[in-house]
This record gives C-alpha cells, sequence and structure tokens, in this order.
C-alpha cells in the first residue's frame, strides 16, 4: 500500500471527518486504490450512512472488489476465507453466488456459515439445493442455522418444505428456534 | 433574625469541592429536613445518579427546596429566630457546613494528595488558572490519571496532553457527578475529582450490584437486538442463540414446566412475554455459594424491518421487569433503541427525541416519525429495585442525559447504572458482544475486565479488516455511569 493510499484510506475511515472529505478520499480511492484497500473499503460500506455508502459501492466496483474477494476465497488461510466471505456478505453483490456457493463446503465452519448469511442476502433461489443440503447436512449447528435462515428468505415451497422437514429432525434446540422463525417468514408473506 | 442569601449558601457549601452523601446524613440534619418537610427521596433526586450533592447546580436546586419550605419564598433562608435560636434551616445549613467541612478534609488527605505540590493545579484549586484544551504538562497528566482511575479512560491514554480525548473525559466525569459540562478543569472540577478518587497508587475497581442482583436467587436479564437496514439482524440472532449454546444454557419451553418451576423462574402470566423467546441456566455465585438461575429473554427485530411494535413493547417491559437489559442495534442517531426500518415509527423505543447531542442529527425520514419532545422513558414504570442498562450500538452516551435525568426516567434513574458506547462500533460484531456481556453479569465481573473484554472483540473486528486508526480508537469502546457509589467497588493498588 502506498503512503498516499493509506493516507485516504484513514481519512475514508475516520468518523470525525467532514462527510465531503471522506466521500473525496473514497471516490480517490476508488481511481487510485489497490486490491489491499477493499478489506476496510468492504468494513466501511457495511457500517455508513447512505450517502457515504453509495459511494463507496462505486468505488469497490471500480476496484473489482467481487473478483479480489473470490480469489481471497481460494486463499489457504481459513482466516483469509472468513474475512472474505464476510466482506462478500455485506456487499450483497449478486455475482458471488457461485464464489458464496463453493465456500459453503468451506473445511472452516464459520466460513460455511457466513456463506450462507451471505446467500440470505443475495436471495437467489438458484441457491436453494445447495442451502439445503447445508441445512439438512451440515455438522455444525450454526451452519445449519445459517442455511436456515437464507432459505426462510427464499420464497420457494421448495424451501419451506426443506425447514419442516428439517424441524423435525434437527437435534439441536437452538437451531430448531430459527428453522421456526424462518417457518414463520412462510406464514408472514403468505398473510401480507 | 438572621438569614442566608441563596450565593452564600451555594459558595459556603460547594467551594473547594464541598460535597455532601445523601444517604449519610447525621441524623440532627435529617431530623432538621424532615421539619421542613424535605424527604430522603427529595435529596435523591437533587443528587442524581451518583447519590452526592455537589457543585452550584445541586446546591442550588437543595436551597430553592428549603426556599420554598421554609416560609416565604424570599431568596433567603431564614437561620436564626427571634430571640437568635437555630431554626431548622439553621441546622440544615450549619449541620451539612460541617459535613462539607469535614468532606474536604477527607478529599484533600486521600485523592487530593494526587494534586497537592504540583503548581499548576494548585492554581486551579486557587482559581487563578482553569486547564483546557491545549494544556500540557504534569497536571495534565495527574489530572488525566486520576480520571483513567476511575474509569474515564482516553485512547490516547495519560500522555500529558489536554486533547479532544481529555476533553471528552472530563465532560463525561462532569455529567456523572452534576456539574456543569464544559471539558474544562476548574476548582469544582477538581475538587470532586479530589472527592471521588482513591489516593496515589489506587484505583478505583467499579462492579454492578451483584449482591443485589442475586439476593432473590434469580438473574432476569433481556437481550434485544434492534433492526439494521444492512442485513446483519439475522447474524446477531444466530451469535446470540450460538453463545447461549456454548454458555450452557437451555431454552425453556413454558408449556412442558412444571408450575413450581414456573415461578421459580419469574414465568408466571404477568411476566411471560409470548413474544420473546427464554433460556436458562444455573450457576453458583462464588462468593456465597448460592445457586443463582439465570434466565434470559431473548427479543429480536422482524426479520423484514417492517413493525418493529411487538419488539418494542418486549423491550419496554424488560424496563420495567428485567435486572439486567442488554440492546444491541442502532442508536437510531441518539434517538434511542429501533426494531423496525430508519423511517418507521412503531419500533423506536425514543429515549432522547431530539437526538444526538454531538454527533450528526436525524436525518429527515426519521425525524418525521418522531417528536422532539418525546421520550418513552416517561411512559416506563421503573423498578424500584436496581438495574444494570446496556446500550451496545453507535455512540450510545448520547442517550445519557435523558437516562440520568430523574424528571424523565423517574426514580429509577438512581439506581440504575448504564453501560454506553463512546464512538460508532461496528454491528457485525454485536452478537458476540451481547452474549459477553451477558457472560460477565453471571461471574461478578468488574467493569475494568468486562469493558476492557468488550473493547477488544471491537478492537480485533476493526483489525481483521485493516482499520488501524479505528482499532486504536476502540481501546476505549465502552464507558459507563452511576457506578461510581456502588457498594461492590474496591479500591486496588496499582502496580
Amino acid at each position: 500500500m502506498s503512503s498516499a493510499i493509506r493516507s485516504w484510506l484513514e481519512v475514508a475511515l475516520d468518523w470525525r471527518r467532514p462527510e465531503a472529505e471522506r466521500i473525496s478520499a473514497v471516490v480517490r480511492l476508488g481511481e487510485h486504490g489497490d486490491p489491499s484497500v477493499v478489506l476496510p473499503l468492504g468494513l466501511l460500506y457495511s457500517e455508513s450512512g447512505a450517502r457515504l455508502r453509495s459511494v463507496t459501492a462505486e468505488a469497490l466496483d471500480r476496484l473489482s472488489a467481487v473478483e479480489v474477494l473470490a480469489r481471497l476465497l481460494r486463499s489457504d488461510d481459513g482466516e483469509q476465507r472468513l474475512r472474505a466471505v464476510q466482506a462478500l456478505g455485506a456487499l450483497g453483490a449478486p455475482t458471488a453466488l457461485p464464489s458464496l456457493l463453493l465456500s459453503l463446503t468451506d473445511p472452516v465452519a464459520k466460513v460455511r456459515e457466513f456463506a450462507a448469511s451471505a446467500l440470505l442476502a443475495l436471495r437467489d433461489e438458484r441457491a436453494l439445493p445447495e442451502l439445503v443440503r447445508s441445512l439438512s447436512q451440515d455438522p455444525d449447528p450454526d451452519v445449519r442455522g445459517a442455511a436456515a435462515q437464507a432459505l426462510g428468505e427464499l420464497d420457494r415451497p421448495e424451501a419451506q418444505e426443506a425447514l419442516e422437514r428439517a424441524a423435525a429432525q434437527e437435534p439441536d434446540p437452538f437451531t430448531v428456534i430459527l428453522i421456526e422463525r424462518s417457518l414463520y417468514r412462510f406464514t408472514e408473506r403468505a398473510a401480507a | 433574625m438572621a438569614g442566608v442569601q441563596r450565593n452564600e449558601f451555594v459558595q459556603r457549601l460547594a467551594d473547594r469541592g464541598g460535597y455532601v452523601v445523601v444517604d449519610q446524613l447525621p441524623s440532627e440534619v435529617q431530623s432538621a429536613l424532615s421539619q421542613v418537610g424535605i424527604q430522603p427521596q427529595d435529596l435523591q433526586r437533587i443528587a442524581g445518579s451518583d447519590g452526592v450533592i455537589r457543585g452550584n447546580t445541586e446546591f442550588e436546586a437543595l436551597f430553592r427546596e428549603i426556599d420554598r419550605r421554609d416560609g416565604r419564598l424570599d431568596q433567603q433562608l431564614t437561620t436564626r429566630g427571634p430571640s437568635g435560636e437555630l431554626t431548622a434551616a439553621g441546622r440544615i445549613y450549619e449541620g451539612l457546613g460541617q459535613v462539607v467541612d469535614a468532606n474536604r478534609a477527607r478529599a484533600a488527605a486521600e485523592g487530593g494528595r494526587r494534586f497537592t505540590g504540583e503548581p499548576s493545579l494548585e492554581a486551579v484549586q486557587n482559581g487563578q488558572r482553569l486547564l483546557e484544551l491545549g494544556a500540557t504538562g504534569e497536571g495534565v497528566r495527574r489530572v488525566q490519571q486520576a480520571l483513567s482511575d476511575i474509569g474515564f479512560d482516553t485512547p490516547s491514554g495519560v500522555n500529558g496532553t489536554y486533547d479532544a480525548d481529555t476533553v471528552r473525559a472530563v465532560e463525561r466525569f462532569q455529567r456523572e457527578v452534576g456539574l456543569t459540562v464544559d471539558g474544562r478543569v476548574g476548582p469544582e472540577t477538581l475538587g470532586a475529582l479530589a472527592a471521588t478518587v482513591p489516593p496515589p497508587g489506587e484505583r478505583l475497581e467499579r462492579s454492578a450490584e451483584y449482591d443485589r442482583m442475586y439476593a432473590d436467587g434469580r438473574l432476569d436479564v433481556t437481550i434485544a437486538i434492534g433492526f439494521d437496514e444492512h442485513g446483519t439482524t439475522p447474524d446477531r440472532e444466530r451469535a446470540v442463540l450460538s453463545g447461549l449454546r456454548q454458555d450452557g444454557y437451555r431454552p425453556i419451553n413454558r408449556n412442558s414446566l412444571p408450575p413450581a418451576e414456573r415461578d421459580r423462574l419469574g414465568l408466571n402470566d404477568e411476566r411471560w412475554d409470548p413474544n420473546a423467546r427464554y433460556f436458562h441456566r444455573s450457576f453458583t455465585d462464588d462468593r456465597t455459594g448460592h445457586q443463582v438461575d439465570a434466565v434470559v429473554r431473548l427479543v429480536v427485530a422482524p426479520n423484514d424491518g417492517v413493525d418493529g411494535r411487538e419488539a418494542r413493547e418486549s423491550f419496554r417491559r424488560a424496563l420495567e421487569q428485567d435486572e439486567v437489559v442488554i440492546y444491541g442495534g442502532h442508536a437510531r442517531y441518539g434517538t434511542g433503541p429501533d426494531f423496525d426500518h430508519l423511517e418507521r415509527g412503531p419500533g423506536n423505543f425514543v429515549i432522547d427525541g431530539q437526538g444526538n447531542r454531538h454527533g450528526s442529527p436525524p436525518p429527515a425520514g426519521l425525524r418525521q416519525v418522531i417528536d422532539r419532545d418525546r421520550t418513552d422513558l416517561r411512559s416506563v414504570r421503573g423498578r424500584p429495585e436496581y438495574q444494570l442498562l446496556v446500550f451496545n450500538g453507535c455512540s450510545t452516551e448520547e442517550y445519557l442525559p435523558m437516562m440520568r435525568d430523574q424528571r424523565v426516567f423517574g426514580r429509577n434513574a438512581g439506581n440504575t447504572d448504564v453501560i454506553a458506547t463512546t464512538i460508532p462500533t461496528s454491528g457485525a460484531t454485536s452478537g458476540a458482544h451481547l452474549v459477553r456481556f451477558l457472560n460477565g453479569v453471571t461471574r461478578r465481573e468488574s467493569n475494568n475486565s468486562l469493558l476492557a473484554a468488550q473493547s477488544g472483540i471491537e478492537q480485533r473486528h476493526r483489525e481483521r479488516f485493516d482499520d488501524q486508526l479505528g482499532a486504536e480508537r476502540a481501546r476505549t469502546t465502552y464507558t459507563e455511569s452511576g457506578f461510581l457509589g456502588n457498594d461492590g467497588n474496591r479500591r486496588v493498588r496499582t502496580p
């Protein structure tokens, strides 16, 4: 990271500075930044108000953030993959779908959990079979819970059926709570 | 007949850090006070959350109370009758004078020793100068050390420079003890500091009132998760459930509970909240060896953020019923916890309708659904018993002025400790924060250790995403209010 980029990044992340200053720093990072600013900009995107958020989205786009993060998802280091999958979840980019589906079978449970969480944000029906498999077969209860949450946002009968089957079989009472909440989403939508 | 004017009264008692602890008044003063019709709760109201009357504002309020009841509203207390005998007002005035003198002497011999011999601070004490933004040197360093030793740390540490963080720390201390909040150290603030800090070489380890929390063998806790437009509400809910599982809690199914068990866990019809989930775990209180049932109510904003009415109502009930209430979610520009979309009204639990008094003001959409003068704290029938409130969101210390105002939050304010945030926190991690708080309050954890651990979670999160500046500031993510006079506090030698 060059020193100019580092100082723009500091301005962009510094919530005590005026918004206009931060916005112009983000624009510069979009024009001249390098892949290393994608993660901190992802953090900024995930916690900013509307204006700063939309400028950050543009900068991330220019930096091909989704491709950068998808590459990071193939790292040998589990912590790198976890950061990448969490950032992808925060961005909610539709083009991340194939990478996220692959991450549902990652050896690290936390990565699988946040891949399912990122799929919730995408609400893409093409993820349905993989999410059903995670819900019924993943050994980690938090991954099954995240898959249940994501399925609750897919308005498809197959999702509802899978959740009903899981509700009857799920051994972990905490995951049952998430499954029930997701099932309730179908009732809510039917009523609306 | 002799009398005392308001200024004379206030100066005699408030100057040079004069203070009185309202529940330690000598019996002569107590009986004189009740003779003019001033009850202990009137004094508590004036004293505010720290239970101490100090500073011009609070002593002026006390003067007005006495003046209102000593016969005439004439801005003067009649202290001696026609034949020179002391009146009730006179006995109050004389008695309080002795108390503040004794307190001044004690403060000078204890906490005040930190400040003696330092010329800049002696000049402050004598009213010859103020310490304020830009000042440097040993005096500043001693003030910073004193603040840090009672829980008002600055992220930049004890560095001898009166920087913006020091201004904020001084403001927090002033708000806490009921002084005028100006971020500068004059004789009143230095006096109050001397009276609050332990002697040099010791710090005050603060704790919530665990004895009172555990006294009935049950610890009632609510964890409430607000709505987040950026979609992290499900992550928080999952993280909380996962943390409860790891810490050994079990979900409660009320229908299969035997009636005796239901009563023991406090889940009778009056307390039972059909819109919440409940969890239970027993733990042993290390100090007493007694078993305590931790009963956790989990309240979650609706996934779609459409209508947060039910969750908001559950939160309100939690404020009335539970010993510990932990909120995680947006601070909503200082307006209060919120359980639906930013621009929807029903899910807002409004603490301060004005919103941020320091940070960015509420946007137009939120303004439209919240009246500036609204505060839902007024409608909460506050618990008369002790309560600990934790607000885990962005800069929730903006809530404190309303939380601490006895006219707003009823008698609860004096009996409520609050933990709030000083900076915009990252929503992504607060599921872990919420369970960590729960974990701390089931093992008598002191604020020193609990808040350091919590700040550490925020710090590591920022480091993971290469936000070094944010990580630096996250060293003091939390601030606390109401703890200074707690029974469970103890003095600890510093290395």
